[in-house]
């Protein structure tokens, strides 16, 4: 295994350490990926509208932090570039603002888009810390009906977490923002119903 | 007094012009280099943004001729004398009287050899925009090899923004009419994929915008952002097309069954000589001003219409010619008595510098 790995790495380098995938293959090119998107639910995202202008990329409220921004999502998403998409860390920087979707001149859905491939990705067994910390989340919100931080912590990052996040917690517990206890729905079997139901398709 | 005006070229904007011209009551002389009078028009299969045919434009301008006197096959070999005496001579030796002179004799379509890396008249499936819509008159589309291409590429800007070829400016219709011929092309063929290169889409006119973005959502064209840099020949006869994707910032390549290249319009300066007509600096007639005499060459009594002062669609050129037919009824009307007033109380200004 690791023997194949080193020489797919070596194979992927020319000499003097010169990568040979500068070059895009436009061969490559392919509708599978935006159709599955499409499938997805990103059907009134108009993904094929998009005419690269970059307003979404320009007002979005995370692109600090993304190593792909939502205009060159849409782009690789148009030319079947699965695995780059895969690969951004754009997916999970978003924070559904919408302020690209509601700003886009062409009608594109970009945060739409995100949201798709992100079922897609989860679908296929993506894991990371984020799609760690939805899958917590969720699992908490189904056992109480209502979120309890320091358990959240505690289940994410473990002690360490809680320690690092301990001063702010403090400072919210004593302006009542987070109760240090944990609270209680009137009717989580009404709560859970509606999950239930919630999940179906 | 004379009532003769002479409209030499009849194409859309000679044309439109004619007919306005007769309405107004002047003894119109139509001379047409080719057989038939139509220009361009009588090339194309449909016009954008509506897919009109073509032919249905001719003959709707053919229609409002009414008395025009047509002289086909036939060239202008000498103008001589001043408004309102013009004394046109013919190829064919006739000499004819004339009031004012309206020139609308067009454009050339850009000769793609001259860009040699695209490699045209060197690779069998590098054709042109003019033979393309030949193509989808005859309603197939087809490699050399009479194959169906499963791949196309649509160069813009072919012989227009490019200073390699003295060609500054941007012939405007090209960007549009690649979009249409894209839709026309993918309606043949469905599941054709088809890439347009392109540096910027100018697609300016009413309904253009509309039809960019309809081939984009509705018939799934696709845009590569980057110009062509060469094109190279496979064994198979497919075409290797080297580009940066400007949009990613990477070089790219990219096969294609069939390089279709857009190309530009260049002035017919052939009557520059024998109408005295100067030139702007992209080769196509000066006109008197880019503003407000934009149908009045340097020279009085010789008006312009059409292409023939650059780039313009097929709906421009019809309305240029109409606007010219109104500037030449007013010149001819008030018989020059005071010039000034037709070019709006400024004199005739050089304007070949201020194209600059």
């Amino acid at each position: 295994m690791t023997t194949k790995a080193k020489k797919a790495t070596k194979a992927k380098k020319f000499v003097f350490g010169l990568k040979t995938d500068r070059q895009l293959d436009g061969d490559k090119m392919n509708r599978e990926f935006l159709d599955k998107v499409i499938a997805e639910g990103g059907k009134g995202a108009a993904i094929a509208a998009c005419m690269q202008c970059g307003t979404c990329s320009g007002g979005c409220t995370n692109i600090d932090l993304m190593d792909m921004s939502p205009r060159t999502l849409i782009l690789m998403v148009q030319r079947g570039e699965w695995e780059k998409v895969l690969k951004s860390n754009a997916l999970w920087m978003c924070s559904s603002c919408y302020i690209c979707t509601s700003r886009c001149p062409r009608g594109v859905r970009p945060s739409d888009v995100i949201e798709a491939v992100k079922a897609i990705a989860i679908r296929q067994g993506i894991e990371n810390d984020s799609t760690r910390f939805n899958q917590i989340f969720v699992e908490l919100v189904q056992k109480r009906g209502i979120l309890f931080e320091p358990e959240l912590m505690h289940k994410y990052g473990g002690l360490p977490a809680m320690i690092e996040q301990a001063e702010l917690g403090i400072k919210l517990a004593l302006k009542g923002k987070m109760s240090p206890f944990p609270e209680k729905i009137k009717d989580p079997q009404k709560f859970n119903a509606a999950l239930e139901k919630a999940k179906q398709p | 007094m004379n009532k003769q005006v002479v409209v030499i070229g009849g194409g859309p904007a000679g044309l439109a012009a004619a007919g306005k011209l007769q309405d107004f009551g002047y003894d119109v002389v139509l001379i047409e280099k080719q057989a038939e009078v139509g220009g361009h028009l009588n090339k194309w299969y449909k016009v954008f943004p509506d897919f009109t045919d073509a032919s249905e434009i001719t003959a709707n301008l053919k229609a409002g001729l009414g008395q025009t006197r047509i002289l086909n096959n036939a060239t202008v070999t000498r103008i001589e004398g001043s408004a309102p005496n013009f004394k046109v001579t013919v190829s064919t030796g006739e000499e004819i009287e004339a009031a004012a002179i309206l020139v609308s004799t067009g454009y050339k379509h850009f000769d793609a050899t001259l860009k040699e890396e695209y490699g045209y008249g060197i690779y069998d499936n590098c054709i042109n925009s003019v033979e393309l819509d030949a193509m989808l008159k005859a309603k197939s589309v087809k490699t050399r090899d009479g194959k169906l291409p499963k791949k196309v590429g649509m160069i813009h800007c072919v012989g227009s923004r490019d200073e390699k070829v003295n060609n500054n400016y941007c012939s405007r219709v090209c960007c549009t009419n690649a979009i249409k011929v894209a839709i026309e092309v993918k309606e043949l063929i469905p599941d054709c994929e088809i890439y347009c290169l392109y540096m910027d889409i100018r697609v300016f006119g009413r309904g253009y915008e509309e039809l960019y973005r309809t081939s984009q959502q509705d018939f799934g064209v696709q845009f590569l952002r980057g110009r062509l840099s060469e094109a190279g020949e496979k064994n198979d006869g497919s075409l290797l097309l080297r580009l940066e994707d400007t949009l990613t910032a990477k070089p790219m390549r990219l096969t294609v069954d069939l390089l279709v290249l857009m190309v530009g319009m260049e002035g017919n300066s052939e009557l520059a000589e024998v109408a005295g007509l100067t030139l702007g600096c992209d080769r196509f007639y000066a006109t008197a001003h880019l503003q407000y005499s934009n149908n009045h060459s340097a020279r009085s009594g010789i008006f312009l219409a059409g292409a023939a002062t650059g780039p313009k669609a097929i709906m421009e050129s019809i309305t240029d010619g109409r606007s010219a037919a109104a500037e030449i009824a007013s010149f001819v009307a008030s018989n020059q008595a005071n010039l000034a007033s037709n070019l709006n109380g400024q004199s005739v200004t050089k304007m070949t510098a201020s194209l600059k």
